[in-house]
């Protein structure tokens, strides 16, 4: 796990050095937006906060191997639904239809987005089953205290 | 898939076609499985999603490998999975005849155990593992569990899956009597079950519908109380009014298993599946401890040759 992560990371060092400022502050804007928007749908669709994170990871690992030219606000956006419409995949047991994600500005045909999904799988060579720290949260609540692991597990996930 | 030629159809599921195949580049025999073109409405498959992001990531002689992903410009998609000559049920039929190939089931429970092991071990739980997902080499002897479409990634604490996974004979009784939550524990209850078959080429627990099963199941592994399996009796289809089965002692079921194989698939077959050994433990049981010469000599004759002492495993990294 350790080794698939080192290699995971060095990779997107890589290419974190090669962007410039410039393409790194739309970057970090277009990236910040798209954090906002899969909050949003994670809570309207009532995912758990784990799918977001997941997606995000998603998200991020495709922008490490593949780049989107500065300003394709729209590729974003549908790069963010098809790794929600993933990460659910993986963790929820209700899944929407791909329908159902709202793009605010845009509107994508279903066979847009599948396109995407598949976009994103080839990227990230299918390995979706990544670990984040919430497979460990829960056990490390119940080790370091005994009182409501309840309530601060929501604390943190927030 | 130039690089692929297709060849008849070997198998049919509910998501693709699985043909023999040829890798025309190596000659090697592979298995494709091809997918139907995907709905646009739901996008890929969640099964597919999860199938291949699992099996993409395991490494284990007893698991079966896939080779490649492959896509065109059509939308068609194809999984190149390593091609085994035939599964555990049709062996049992065509080779296992007489009950007199211990060390061959005791060889086969043994990788079929260290398959479940290294996939509990990478918090996966296969849920369905029946002797036709048992997929064996006969020339190399390897046994390779295959058809994770069932398979499901589990974290901690364990939640709720959906309920009715695993084909009926084989299924844990935890997931029969409607237990939310489950664990790796069912897939040992199946290979238990699996156990059962090779020895008698019967199934130990075969009802007909599922109430008959469970009724089948108490009626010789005991039925289940407050005692023995704290909870069970508010599960959802705990049975009401059933009559208070005794356990049987297995040993008269499997006259011809030797004692220590009979404490294993006991412990596999355990009802509380708090209690039921786990496939580490299984691996460290008495069963599979002593090798005498004898039967060493007698392994050469058969068909399944046990030739490999069994592999260490290499990786501990821990979920």
């Amino acid at each position: 796990l350790i080794h698939k992560e080192t290699t995971f990371e060095s990779n997107r060092c890589l290419s974190a050095n090669a962007c410039s400022t410039h393409n790194e502050n739309w970057f970090k804007c277009a990236r910040l937006s798209a954090i906002k928007w899969i909050l949003n749908t994670r809570a309207s669709f009532g995912f758990r906060f784990s799918t977001a994170i997941l997606s995000l990871t998603y998200f991020d690992r495709f922008l490490s191997r593949r780049s989107i030219d500065i300003g394709k606000h729209w590729a974003i956006r549908l790069l963010s639904v098809a790794c929600l419409s993933l990460a659910a995949k993986m963790e929820e047991l209700k899944v929407p239809s791909l329908s159902q994600y709202h793009i605010d500005s845009y509107s994508f045909e279903s066979n847009v987005i599948l396109r995407m999904e598949l976009l994103v799988l080839n990227t990230l060579e299918w390995k979706l089953d990544s670990i984040t720290p919430f497979a460990y949260l829960h056990y490390f609540i119940t080790k370091f205290c005994d009182s409501k692991p309840k309530e601060l597990v929501s604390g943190v996930t927030e | 898939m130039e690089k692929y030629k297709l060849g008849k159809v070997i198998g049919i599921g509910a998501y693709g076609i699985v043909h023999r195949g040829l890798n025309l580049e190596t000659n090697q025999i592979v298995a494709i499985k091809r997918f139907y073109t995907f709905d646009c409405k739901n996008g890929v498959p969640y099964t597919t999603i999860q199938e291949i992001s699992m099996l993409i990531e395991m490494y284990h002689i007893n698991i079966v490998k896939l080779l490649d992903v492959i896509s065109n410009t059509k939308n068609e998609w194809y999984i190149i999975f390593e091609y085994l000559d035939l599964d555990l049920e049709k062996y049992m039929v065509t080779y296992l005849k007489d009950s007199m190939e211990k060390h061959t089931i005791k060889y086969i429970m043994h990788q079929i155990l260290s398959g479940v092991m290294y996939c509990h071990k990478h918090r996966i739980m296969h849920r369905d593992l029946t002797p036709d997902k048992l997929l064996i080499d006969l020339n190399a002897s390897v046994v390779k569990i295959a058809d994770f479409g069932m398979a499901r990634a589990f974290d901690f604490p364990l939640r709720a899956y959906s309920p009715e996974v695993v084909t009926t004979w084989y299924r844990a009784p935890e997931i029969l009597l409607g237990s939310p939550v489950y664990t790796t524990a069912v897939d040992v209850w199946s290979v238990g079950c699996i156990f059962a078959k090779m020895l008698t080429r019967q199934n130990l627990f075969a009802g007909a519908s599922k109430n008959e099963h469970l009724r089948k199941i108490f009626s010789i592994m005991g039925t289940p109380n407050e005692r023995t399996w704290p909870g069970v009796t508010s599960l959802p289809y705990y049975p009401a009014g059933l009559p208070e089965y005794y356990p049987e002692n297995l040993e008269e079921f499997f006259p011809d298993l030797e004692p220590a194989g009979v404490d294993l698939l006991s412990e596999m077959l355990c009802m509380n599946p708090a209690r039921r050994i786990s496939a580490h433990r299984a691996l460290q049981h008495a069963y599979f401890k002593k090798k005498k010469r004898k039967e060493k000599k007698e392994k050469k004759m058969m068909i399944l040759d046990p030739i490999e002492e069994e592999k260490e495993e290499e990786d501990d990294d821990d979920p």
